[in-house]
This record gives C-alpha cells, sequence and structure tokens, in this order.
C-alpha cells in the first residue's frame, strides 16, 4: 500500500489554491515520473470517464469543472492537456492535476499539450508566473522536464481515441504512435510534434498549418484512421470553441475545450464529455466560476519599468 | 477625386526615382531576429515610435493641433473599411468554431477598397509595398485572428509614408490622435463583430490581448500631467471620465468594458505598472518592452515584411541563397510530379514514420485559400514561411533530443 500522506496533504493545500513548496513540488514531481513513465504513449482507458479539453491555469475553473463533472475518485477523468500558460494560476492548476494523478492513478490519466513543453511555456505565460510565485525557474524546470514523461495519446475502450492536437501523416496506426519515443521536448515536426499540433480542417487531404506546427487533416483523413484502426471517435481539445464543444468531419472528430470565458474575454462556454459505461456520450458545458476576492499575487513591478 | 501627391521633401525618399518592390519575409530563425535588432530598419522603427510618443507627450487628444488633408484622407480611408463593416454582417454558420467566417469577406473588401483609395495620396510606383503593409494591419483573413504583429504593420504602414513623404513630422501628433486612434477604433469594431481569436495572447500575463502602441503612446500623454499618477487606472471613475483625452486611460477603459471580473484578475500586467510612481517611468517601460516583447520576439517578427523602405540586413545575400533553395525545391517538386503522377506544383512532404519508413504526402499549402493582392510566398519548400518539412528534419527531430531551440522558429499558437 502506498502512503497517500504527503499527496492527501497536497491536495488539501491546493483545494484551497494555495501552491505547495518548491520543496514540495521535487518530491511530487520524482513521485510523478515513476508513475507516467510506465504509462504508454497510447494509453487504454476504460469507460465510464469524463473526457476533458484545454484549462491553462484557470484554475477556479477547474474547480467548477470537478464539481460539474463530479469529484475524484467517484468520477473518472481523461484531460487532454494544456493545463498552463495564459491564466493566472498554470502553477495551482498543474500541481493539482499531478497530484491527482499520484493520488488515482488509474481514475485519471493527463495527457500532453503542445503547451507542455519548454518552448512554448516560456512565450505564453508558465515560465513567467513560476517566476513570480517562486522567485526563481526551479519549479518550470521541474516541471518541464516532468511534462516530457505524460502520455500522448489515450484510448477509450478501443473505440474513442484522444489527443491534444489531431493526426500525423507519418502515423497510420495506433501501432506507429506506440513506436515514438516521447520522452523528449515536444521537437518541431515529426509524429509527435503533429498528434500535439495539428488541426481537423473542412478542406480534404493533408494541409500546411498555419500554425507553423502541424497539419491540417480533411474528413477523408480522420474517415481513414478510424476505419484503420477500428474507431469510432477522435475526441481532441487544442481550439478554442463557442460552445465548448463542436463536432466536425461528420461526427468523426470532435473539438472540447474546457476553459470559460477564455482571457477573461471570449465569452465561450467550457464543456465536458461524459462517456458512460455503455460508451454513450453526453456534453456538460458551464460557465466561468465567480472569482472571489483578489488574486493571491502582490503587485510587483515589471523589470521594463524598473 | 485626385490629388497630386506633394512633393519631394528633404530627407525622404523620392518615389519616382526609388526602386520599390513587394516586401517578403526574411526572419526564420534567432539569429535573423538579432540582425533585424542590429538594421537600420529597426533603428527608423524605434525612432518613429519615440517621435510620435513625443508628439503627444503632456497632451491631450483634443489638442490635436492643426492638420493636414493627408490627415483626414487617411482617416477618411479608415472610415470606409469601418463602412465595410456595417456592409458585412456576420454569418450565422451553423457548427462554427469560433471566429466569424464573414470576417474573410470584410477582408477582401478591404483589399479591394484600399487598392481604391490610396492611390489618392500614395505615388503608384510605391503603392504595392507601402500598401503589403497596409493589407497586414487587421488581422488574419485565414486564422481569423489579430495581433500586436498585425497592429505592428500598422505602425510600418504610416511609417513608410513618412520615409516617402506623404507624411512628414509636422503631422506626427495628428497621425497618432486621429489615424491611429481611428484604427484602434475599427480594430474593436472588427474584434467584437467577427470574434477575432487573440493572436499569440500571453492570456493575463501579457499588457493586452490585442493592442500595445495605445500604452506607448497613452503613456506619453500623460508623462507630467499635474494630478493623474499610473495608479489611478484602478480608479473606474476618473477613467470614465477622463477616457476620452488619454489613450492609454481609452485602453483601460475598453478593457474593462469587455473583460469580467477586475483589473487585478484579468490584467494584472497593467496593475502592476499601475504601482509606478510616475508616468516617465511607465512611458520608458513601454518603449523597453514594446522592443523586446514585440520587435524582439521570435513568434510576433517572423511575419515581419521588409522591402526596399525597411530593408533585411544582407537581403540580397539571402535573396540569392534562398533562390537556390527555390531552384532545388523546384526540381524536387518536378521529379516529384514525374514519379507520382502529381500535377505539376504539388507540394510534398516527405515525412519519416515513427515506423523508419519514408512517406510521401501530398499536401495542401495555405496558398490555396489565401489569396488577395497583398499575399506573396515563394514557389518553394517555404510556402509562406511555414515550413513543410523534410526528411531530414524529421530524422533529426525523432533521433536526438537535445533539439535546439534557438534553432527553430516557433509554432504559433
Amino acid at each position: 500500500m502506498s502512503d497517500f500522506t504527503d499527496v492527501d496533504r497536497w491536495i488539501d493545500q491546493l483545494s484551497r489554491c494555495e501552491k505547495l513548496s518548491e520543496s514540495d513540488i521535487r518530491k511530487l514531481v520524482e513521485m510523478a515520473r515513476e508513475v507516467l513513465s510506465k504509462e504508454e504513449n497510447v494509453q487504454q482507458v476504460n469507460c465510464p470517464v469524463t473526457v476533458c479539453g484545454d484549462i491553462h491555469g484557470q484554475f477556479h475553473d477547474l474547480q467548477e469543472l470537478f464539481r460539474i463533472g463530479g469529484e475524484l475518485p467517484n468520477t473518472n477523468y481523461l484531460f487532454m492537456g494544456d493545463y498552463v500558460d495564459r491564466g493566472y494560476y498554470s502553477v495551482e492548476t498543474v500541481t493539482l492535476l499531478v497530484a491527482l494523478k499520484l493520488r488515482y492513478r488509474h481514475r485519471i490519466t493527463i495527457l500532453r499539450g503542445n503547451h507542455e513543453s519548454r518552448q512554448i511555456t516560456q512565450v505564453y505565460g508558465f515560465y513567467d508566473e513560476c517566476l513570480r510565485k517562486y522567485g526563481n525557474a526551479n519549479v518550470w524546470k521541474m516541471f518541464t522536464d516532468l511534462f516530457d514523461y505524460l502520455p500522448l495519446t489515450a484510448l477509450i475502450e478501443n473505440q474513442i481515441f484522444c489527443l491534444h492536437g489531431g493526426l500525423s501523416p507519418s502515423v497510420d496506426t495506433l501501432d506507429h504512435i506506440r513506436l515514438v519515443n516521447r520522452v523528449i521536448e515536444v521537437p518541431h515536426e515529426g509524429a509527435m510534434c503533429d498528434l500535439l499540433w495539428s488541426d481537423p480542417d473542412d478542406r480534404l487531404g493533408w494541409g500546411i498549418s498555419p500554425r507553423g506546427a502541424g497539419y491540417t487533416f480533411g474528413q477523408d483523413v480522420s474517415e481513414q484512421f478510424n476505419h484503420n484502426n477500428g474507431l469510432t471517435l477522435i475526441a481532441r481539445a487544442h481550439q478554442l470553441v463557442m460552445e465548448g464543444y463542436n463536432w466536425c468531419h461528420e461526427r468523426k472528430v470532435v473539438t472540447i475545450f474546457s476553459a470559460p470565458n477564455y482571457c477573461y474575454r471570449c465569452n465561450n462556454q467550457a464543456a465536458i464529455m461524459e462517456i458512460d459505461e455503455h460508451l454513450k456520450y453526453t456534453f456538460l458545458q458551464f460557465d466561468p466560476a465567480p472569482r472571489r476576492g483578489e488574486p493571491h499575487v502582490s503587485r510587483k513591478t515589471p523589470d521594463y519599468f524598473l | 477625386m485626385s490629388t497630386t501627391p506633394p512633393a519631394t521633401r528633404p530627407g525622404t525618399i523620392d518615389p519616382e526615382q526609388h526602386e520599390f518592390r513587394p516586401p517578403r519575409k526574411y526572419i526564420r530563425v534567432k539569429e535573423d531576429v538579432t540582425a533585424f535588432e542590429r538594421s537600420p530598419a529597426h533603428r527608423d522603427i524605434t525612432q518613429y515610435v519615440a517621435r510620435l510618443a513625443d508628439a503627444v507627450r503632456g497632451v491631450p487628444c483634443s489638442d490635436v493641433g492643426p492638420m493636414r488633408p493627408i490627415i483626414r484622407q487617411l482617416v477618411g480611408l479608415l472610415k470606409a473599411l469601418q463602412q465595410l463593416v456595417f456592409d458585412t454582417p456576420t454569418i450565422d454558420a451553423e457548427g462554427s468554431r469560433f471566429g466569424n467566417e464573414a470576417f474573410r469577406t470584410w477582408h477582401s473588401l478591404m483589399e479591394k477598397k484600399i487598392a481604391e483609395i490610396t492611390p489618392e495620396f500614395t505615388p503608384r510606383p510605391a503603392l504595392k509595398e507601402v500598401n503589403s503593409y497596409l493589407a497586414h494591419s487587421f488581422g488574419h483573413r485565414d486564422r481569423l485572428d489579430y495581433g500586436t504583429g498585425h497592429e505592428l504593420n500598422f505602425l510600418l504602414w504610416l511609417l513608410c509614408l513618412d520615409k516617402i513623404g506623404v507624411l512628414g513630422p509636422e503631422d506626427d501628433r495628428a497621425v497618432v490622435f486621429r489615424v491611429f486612434y481611428s484604427y484602434i477604433l475599427l480594430m474593436r469594431q472588427l474584434q467584437s463583430t467577427y470574434w477575432l481569436e487573440p493572436a499569440g495572447s500571453h492570456g493575463i500575463w501579457g499588457l493586452d490581448d490585442y493592442q500595445f502602441l495605445p500604452f506607448v503612446f497613452g503613456a506619453a500623454q500623460l508623462d507630467g500631467h499635474p494630478s493623474f499618477r499610473p495608479i489611478c487606472i484602478i480608479d473606474n471613475d476618473l477613467v470614465r471620465d477622463n477616457h476620452r483625452e488619454y489613450l492609454y486611460l481609452d485602453a483601460i477603459h475598453y478593457i474593462n468594458s469587455i473583460k469580467t471580473e477586475s483589473l487585478q484578475w484579468h490584467s494584472p500586467m497593467l496593475n502592476d505598472i499601475a504601482g509606478v510612481p510616475y508616468w516617465s517611468k511607465v512611458a520608458s517601460g513601454m518603449v523597453k518592452m514594446y522592443k523586446a516583447e514585440v520587435l524582439g520576439k521570435l513568434p510576433v517578427v517572423q511575419h515581419f515584411l521588409f522591402g526596399t523602405l525597411l530593408q533585411f540586413p544582407n537581403a540580397q545575400q539571402v535573396d540569392e541563397q534562398r533562390a537556390r533553395e527555390v531552384a532545388e525545391a523546384r526540381a524536387t517538386l518536378a521529379e516529384n510530379a514525374e514519379r507520382f503522377g502529381l500535377p505539376d506544383g504539388q507540394v510534398m512532404a516527405q515525412i519519416l514514420g515513427p515506423d523508419g519508413q519514408v512517406r510521401q504526402v501530398p499536401l495542401r499549402t495555405p496558398e490555396e485559400t489565401e489569396t488577395g493582392p497583398d499575399h506573396y510566398h515563394d514557389p518553394d519548400n517555404i510556402c509562406c514561411y511555414h515550413r513543410v518539412p523534410s526528411v531530414h528534419a524529421a530524422a533529426a527531430a525523432s533521433g536526438g533530443n537535445d533539439l535546439s531551440i534557438s534553432d527553430i522558429i516557433i509554432p504559433f499558437d
């Protein structure tokens, strides 16, 4: 039996939106590396499970998500990446998800998103947030090193394929994904990059992504991939969608986005997809959780203005 | 209506004696950013920003001073573009993701409109080069997004007009208060009508999702104000009562009006800056920050267009090198076309799969949908500088863990 004393204490602390100390993060990350390194590139997941998209540091909305979807361990969860960047509480968000993974490893799956990367987090906020909250980059370093171990994709009951971005022209079968050495920084191209960066598109075939990484793929590509692999559905995140979820490719692909009112301005709903024991799915939409009081970070003058 | 372009001013380029060319992208890797940062083009931009900021230092918006007819012409153009928004209602598209596709219609109309109106004040030889910047100022037609890189293009358009003598230093104050502010109003209208996604937003960790320059000019305006201190932005009444006179307060007022929760929540950066004691510090800090976060960031300036008015250092050498690459790529395309029976010019990606197999995948390229007079790309393996992966790069990526972060273009998200 594992001893969950530390982990329970951490979860308790985090559920009050209080960050862990650097030394606790070090312990948490070491334990998590053990757990995550045992997972597969295509991690098998059983139903019932609730599938979630981008969170982007919107900690209060993640708590709302658990209120709507049900708390662990009573509800199983699959998160499809992008826990960090842009929001106020990337540190608390990703720490909580990793702690929950440690506590209920068979009940929650956390995949890698394109933002779980050294390069991207240096541009879009997580690095700055760590620096601001811890005074140095150690926590950023520990987490981004851990991100290399996150599984790339998940497969629910051999039928629903879940991943952050989308398909790759170098991947025809799930076995190809199993061959990838994933314990690296997200590369700039190749299968692993595409799985985290690609987007479905209205046009057929493969296209160059305007994002500069990954590809766009058409309905023909999705149909062929689902057919080759005996799949009924591809569930993915990665794109802001107004209703929180969005079907495309004649219901062969669904986009799920779980950060409501993204950046406090987009006015989008968030959604999660509940899959029951008969593989029937229901979408639960939710709005932003009210923020109470003021954020826990005191005013600090950016270097440019000193 | 036709007006004769003014005679060339001293110190400006005579458009009739100058060889223009459509601008193109040069920045691909971090080293290119460094080269750009040391270039006369970079110096010209920062000097122009400083000039505009100085022209409005300590001056409220209503004190615009004398205006030459060119100011009304530029504002008239932006008004015409605004009218196009009214003429282009949103499409109620089933299953649309976020941004409204009617923006693409607006974008095409915008290109036509600027082609129609700009010859009234832009010398004909300069049109193509100078208008490229304007056409890239309003967001990305395909991605339905907008960010500070597009705002930069608008600044570059003004700078080009200044370089060829259409505008001059005596116009600076009116350029900020009338032309630039009209642009900001148009952008707000585009953002709210078509739901343009913030391009590359840093979320709450950035200054603003969309704009930067209103803070640069706005801080200069408040520099030396007898009673307002930077902390005043948290006083909603003060901001509401004074936003018409000060661009900084106007930007805050607008953010407050569209964002939920308080400034502390959605804009901690602006809230932090409110703690700076003097506007002079805010003003100088904004310029430093603009240089670092916009002009110095690869994800932004990899889209920077260089022509003859704003030149990339050693552009000719780069062009020659690129011409060789293009020739090689063309040969490969022709070979592929023959080998795979593809239509001429079909772009193929050579991809190494995780199974060790090399695949040839035919690709659509963005240019197939992205057309328009302002769009330039090379018919090589670098379409719009989105690199088509090569088998070598894929092999390097799958074989090595130590992918050099400094060497690659940062993808956009």
